[in-house]
């Protein structure tokens, strides 16, 4: 562990962060230890992003960082690694509904679940009813995030969950929304399990929602 | 040809059957309450001043807006106001005849046929790149990437001619060959030739076409504002003025786009502000003064805040790039006679503090998702607040629940004056009709 590296990437000083992770390069230094320091820092930043000390800038530059740091050390660790190693929580497919191509949300909430952990599966923006279907059904998710901005989104939302009922796989999964108007009534318009404010709420219900199917299953 | 119901247009298709449609709907207006437009729209704007100069009048104004909402109420897809703006103006003059709200404000409307023949690429409309029915969204993208902060800062015009506009516009792509132009003084003639090749025929066609098209549409949507007045409805703000919105913003969204902006911040700060200042310095020279003629409080600047909400930059990063040259761009508009009119999209909460450095009573605040509780505390002494019934609400409340929001605001914003009671957005094309009735009706309904 580098308190050093951790430092630096957690206060988004890129500069810094990447002379580090070359030092440890070109050493030959704990490549392993660079991707634990990465979550560690990303902890960290999540936490003062829910603290409101930072906001949306700082949790999109740590992820333009991490992404640069990636490509120095992902070609010399195999392909095997995710983002920041370890074995994954749960899978998460995660999309904006139809009608709507607003991805600024949902691109932050895909980026916190990869760096807590999960597998995420972004469908992208303007996604069909059938798309998610057909993605629960290969990829069989614990959790499905649907992401809207627009008014009409709610009606995609509310229709893409009946879709996902009607091919018999609500049951087997949790469903969140979120997006800039969404609320506790619109959430009950939708029939989803939950809505979020922000990203790190995202991460905490999936968290939530893998633990228990956890302790079920198990 | 839609069933004919209370509310069909489909049959305005002229000029001529839309001065029918506006007659008969001042018949209707006269007929209901017994009044002149003139008449009302003296009462209505009155109330409306009052409201602006923090006076407290009759009972508080509400205003209303929404062109897609319009064509929706009426049955039109939303690709009308792009492609049929006869029947579109009918639409929206129908619309706000039949909610009588004191004040119009109307969002700008632009020509489905000019955005096909140019190929716009930063932008997906209705009836074009959109199904008719989807409401129009802007590609947030890199139109200026972050190597070329140099020219546009060194020279604007080349910049925009060579490299944002062939990005902009498929049909004006032949444009990135160009040479560079600046001091082209004494070469000019030598870049005729290049003007002969094919692709720059027909670059010349498209904007010959696109002009063509635009001066249709112009023509045939004439002046709603105006006819809007014929009916006795004042609009928001007459005509353009003082010195436009946050630099940051037209920065985000016009040329570096959200990720873009980002990185800048962090990578090259001192060129994004030096691109913030440029922006500023002309919004300054461009700006033009109030018309001392005119009576009663002008709007004009201001502008919207998209990437300066709460949510979107940090206290630190407001006081660096965003509100030093928009607070200059204010202050220069209110020197020049103006009430500058913000919009502050999102939650601006963390905001307050800044809008009291300007003016009290100089400026005019619409809020959307902020808590309208909140900032009547913390600025309802300082200047007059609009807002901010959630479109969420008007679609999926019932009407009592819309009625009870309506009262509260009403009641609680509307103490002494000063306050203004309207939807979050105009993008309220998803909201029942019988709750945008309700909640206009609650300004009748309910006093503070």
């Amino acid at each position: 562990m580098s308190k050093e590296l951790v430092e630096a990437i957690s206060e988004i000083r890129e500069d810094d962060a990447l002379r580090l992770v070359e030092e440890t390069v070109e050493k030959g230094g704990d490549l392993e230890g660079i991707l634990k320091d990465c979550q560690e820092a990303m902890n960290i930043v999540g936490s003062r992003y829910e603290k409101g000390d930072y906001f949306l800038p700082e949790l999109i530059m740590s992820g333009e960082v991490l992404k640069k740091i990636s490509d120095i050390v992902k070609p010399k660790l195999g392909a095997s690694a995710g983002t920041t190693g370890g074995a994954k929580k749960g899978i998460v497919v995660l999309g904006t509904v139809k009608g709507d191509i607003h991805d600024i949300g949902k691109d932050i909430v895909g980026f916190m679940l990869d760096v807590n952990g999960f597998d995420v599966r972004d469908l992208g923006v303007d996604v069909p009813e059938e798309k998610f279907v057909e993605a629960v059904k290969n990829a069989k998710p614990q959790v499905v995030a649907l992401s809207g901005f627009l008014t009409l989104a709610y009606d995609s939302m509310k229709s893409t969950v009946q879709a996902l009922d009607k091919a018999g796989l609500r049951k087997n999964i949790k469903i969140m929304i979120g997006g800039g108007q969404i609320t506790e009534m619109v959430k009950d318009y939708v029939k989803a399990d939950a809505f979020g404010m922000d990203a790190m709420a995202a991460v905490r219900l999936a968290k939530q929602w893998t633990v228990a199917k956890a302790e079920v299953t198990s | 040809m839609a069933t004919s119901t209370a509310t069909d247009v489909s049959g305005v298709t002229t000029e001529e059957s839309y001065r029918e449609h506006l007659r008969r709907l001042g018949d209707e207006s006269a007929r209901r309450t017994g009044k002149s437009p003139h008449q009302l729209y003296q009462e209505r704007q009155k109330r409306f001043w009052d409201a602006i100069e923090m006076k407290e009048p009759d009972r508080v104004p509400v205003i209303l807006g929404g062109n897609d909402f319009a064509s929706k109420y009426c049955g039109l897809p939303l690709s009308s106001s792009y492609y049929d703006p006869i029947r579109w103006k009918a639409a929206y003059t129908k619309m706000i005849a039949d909610f009588e709200p004191d004040v119009v404000q109307s969002s700008a409307t632009s020509s489905g046929a000019v955005l096909d023949i140019l190929e716009a690429k930063n932008t997906l409309w209705p009836g074009g790149t959109l199904p008719p029915d989807v409401m129009h969204q802007a590609i947030d993208g890199e139109y200026l990437k972050e190597d070329e902060y140099d020219l546009f800062l060194e020279d604007t015009a080349d910049f925009t001619i060579r490299r944002y506009l062939p990005r902009v516009y498929g049909a004006l792509a032949p444009l990135a060959k160009l040479p560079s132009l600046g001091d082209r003084a004494a070469g000019f003639l030598a870049l005729l030739g290049t003007f002969a090749s094919p692709e720059f025929q027909k670059v010349a066609q498209s904007l010959k076409r696109a002009a063509e098209e635009q001066t249709k549409y112009r023509q045939a949507m004439g002046n709603v504002g105006a006819d809007l007045t014929s009916l006795g409805f004042p609009p928001m703000s007459e005509g353009g003025g003082g010195a436009g919105g946050p630099a940051f913003d037209q920065m985000a969204n016009t040329y570096r786009g959200w990720k873009g902006i980002v990185t800048d911040m962090y990578r090259r700060p001192e060129k994004l502000i030096a691109a913030l200042e440029k922006i500023n310095k002309g919004q300054l020279a461009r700006a033009t003064p109030a018309d001392p003629k005119r009576k009663g409080p002008q709007l004009g600047g201001g502008g919207a805040i998209h990437r300066g909400s709460d949510r979107f930059l940090s206290k630190k990063q407001w006081e660096t790039f965003y509100w030093p040259t928009w607070k200059k761009s204010m202050l220069k508009s209110i020197e020049l006679g103006y009430i500058p009119s913000i919009f502050a999209e999102g939650f601006c909460e963390n905001r307050f503090e800044y809008f009291l450095e300007l003016p009290k009573g100089k400026v005019v605040l619409r809020f959307a998702d902020t808590d309208m509780f909140k900032a009547k505390e913390a600025l309802g002494d300082h200047c007059c607040l609009i807002g901010a019934v959630p479109s969420t609400l008007l679609q999926l409340g019932s009407p009592s629940e819309v009625d009870d929001y309506c009262k509260k605001l009403i009641q609680v914003c509307g103490k002494g004056g000063g306050y203004i009671l309207r939807s979050d957005t105009n993008a309220i094309q998803d909201a029942k009709p019988e709750n945008v009735k309700v909640m206009v009706d609650s300004a009748r309904k309910y006093h503070p």
